[in-house]
């Protein structure tokens, strides 16, 4: 047995025993769609707070390695991307109020989708989250938005 | 991952469509304005030290913004809680403006900057509903409590340091009272020397100045009274600490306007 397969046994045992110890991380959908698209392979998935790590082990035709998937979101922000989703004002409101200063491409594309909701109250929570979102500042000109707070009266 | 492209094309196409876009608003209908559990603005002069400052104390639900707009409607206070306190939302507000002594900023100047009238105090959940309190501002003052420490006069001079310093001396039971406060400051505000002014609450601050393995520590007994109460007893627990004290007497009035006077006594040593 090769060195590097030795090395990927040893993690493979750890990674089990990992998925026994730490249930909390599960992502069911990560792990189906895992499933469904390496069924054919051996595989190992481990997952944790940080996110989730594939090592596919190596076969006829390639190599093994090692992929790094990205992790569950936070629960707190996967909760908050759903209320921007909602039918009620109020409650995109919150869920962008939720995401201010979170530094999530999604929270991001949200803010930028509601920049035009009906809603005045959503509009200006989504500026804000624009505003303070670390790749937003970039965007502030271009989308013409003022922030109130540092305006000179 | 990055932000899609499309999203900010589509952002800026949508934004220069604005003025166009219906505005029906399901928020604005909602005409209830949530009142703040507390929303106080009030001036503080210290009769003593002669300064005056004006100060706010605002308590409620969580808010991220908050806007404080004079008689004219003029804003004087913004505050945006911003990034991850956002998220979080403050409840309690509570500041004090600077207190220029009378030569810097005299009390008529002082006055006319904030002239009295009803002050809106407004605010946003975190969920975007409004909040909204009104509040008046006078300038009726109230005269200065007279405090006695176990029936000593306060002390003209509390710096040890300085000449003419008189802190009394006093023994057993420490003992601060004052006469109830009636009437309006003689020579402050508006209406001056006036009857009839109606007190909310009195308030009595003891402070002594200790080290705490070789750091300063400030030990400070403060108690809020009801307005028929004018004496209070220091717990011997406190007068424990320290052998020097200050402290002042607060007279505050209905419109939460306050005058403090301030002095200091030393504890006769047992040895």
């Amino acid at each position: 047995m090769s060195k590097w397969s030795t090395l990927l046994h040893c993690g493979a045992l750890s990674g089990l025993a990992m998925l026994f110890l730490a249930p909390t991380f599960a992502d069911e959908e990560l792990r189906q769609r895992i499933h469904s698209e390496y069924r054919h392979q051996s595989y190992m998935l481990i997952e944790d707070a940080d996110g989730a790590r594939l090592y596919l082990f190596a076969t006829a035709d390639q190599p093994s390695s090692v992929r790094e998937l990205p992790g569950p979101k936070a629960g707190f922000v996967h909760d908050a991307l759903v209320k921007v989703r909602s039918d009620e004002a109020r409650t995109r409101v919150r869920g962008l109020t939720e995401l201010a200063g979170v530094d999530d491409p999604e929270a991001l594309d949200a803010a930028l989708t509601l920049l035009t909701d009906p809603n005045e109250a959503v509009r200006d929570e989504a500026m804000f989250l624009i505003l303070d979102h670390p790749q937003g500042t970039a965007m502030v000109s271009a989308l013409g938005l003022v922030d109130d707070d540092e305006e000179d009266e | 991952m990055k932000t899609n492209p499309l999203y900010l094309s589509a952002g800026l196409c949508a934004l220069s469509m604005m003025p166009f876009v219906a505005m029906a608003d399901d928020h604005d209908e909602d005409d209830d304005e949530i009142p703040f559990d507390e929303a106080h603005v009030f001036f503080e002069l210290n009769n003593t030290d002669g300064d005056l400052g004006i100060h706010a104390l605002i308590d409620g639900e969580p808010w991220k913004r908050l806007r404080i707009e004079d008689p004219a409607e003029k804003r004087i206070l913004n505050v945006s809680v911003r990034s991850r306190l956002r998220r979080q939302g403050l409840t309690e507000f509570f500041f004090e403006s600077a207190e220029p002594t009378f030569d810097e900023l005299p009390p008529p100047i002082f006055f006319a900057r904030f002239p009295e009238g009803t002050y809106e105090i407004e605010g946003i959940t975190l969920d975007g509903d409004e909040m909204e309190s009104e509040t008046e501002i006078t300038h009726a003052m109230p005269a200065p409590p007279n405090p006695t420490v176990n029936g000593e006069p306060v002390a003209l001079q509390c710096d040890d340091e300085e000449p003419g310093y008189d802190a009394p001396t006093v023994s057993g039971d420490v003992v601060i009272a004052w006469d109830p406060v009636t009437r309006t400051h003689p020579t402050l505000g508006y209406p001056q020397d006036a009857e009839g002014i109606s007190i909310h609450n009195y308030q009595v601050v003891v402070e002594a100045e200790f080290e705490v393995d070789g750091e300063e520590f400030a030990s400070i007994f403060s108690v809020t009274l009801p307005p028929g109460v004018t004496e209070m007893t220091i717990p011997d627990e406190f007068l424990e600490q320290s052998d020097t004290f200050k402290y002042e007497v607060l007279a505050r009035e209905e419109s939460w306007n306050q005058t403090a006077t301030e002095s200091c006594f030393e504890l006769e040593d047992d040895e």
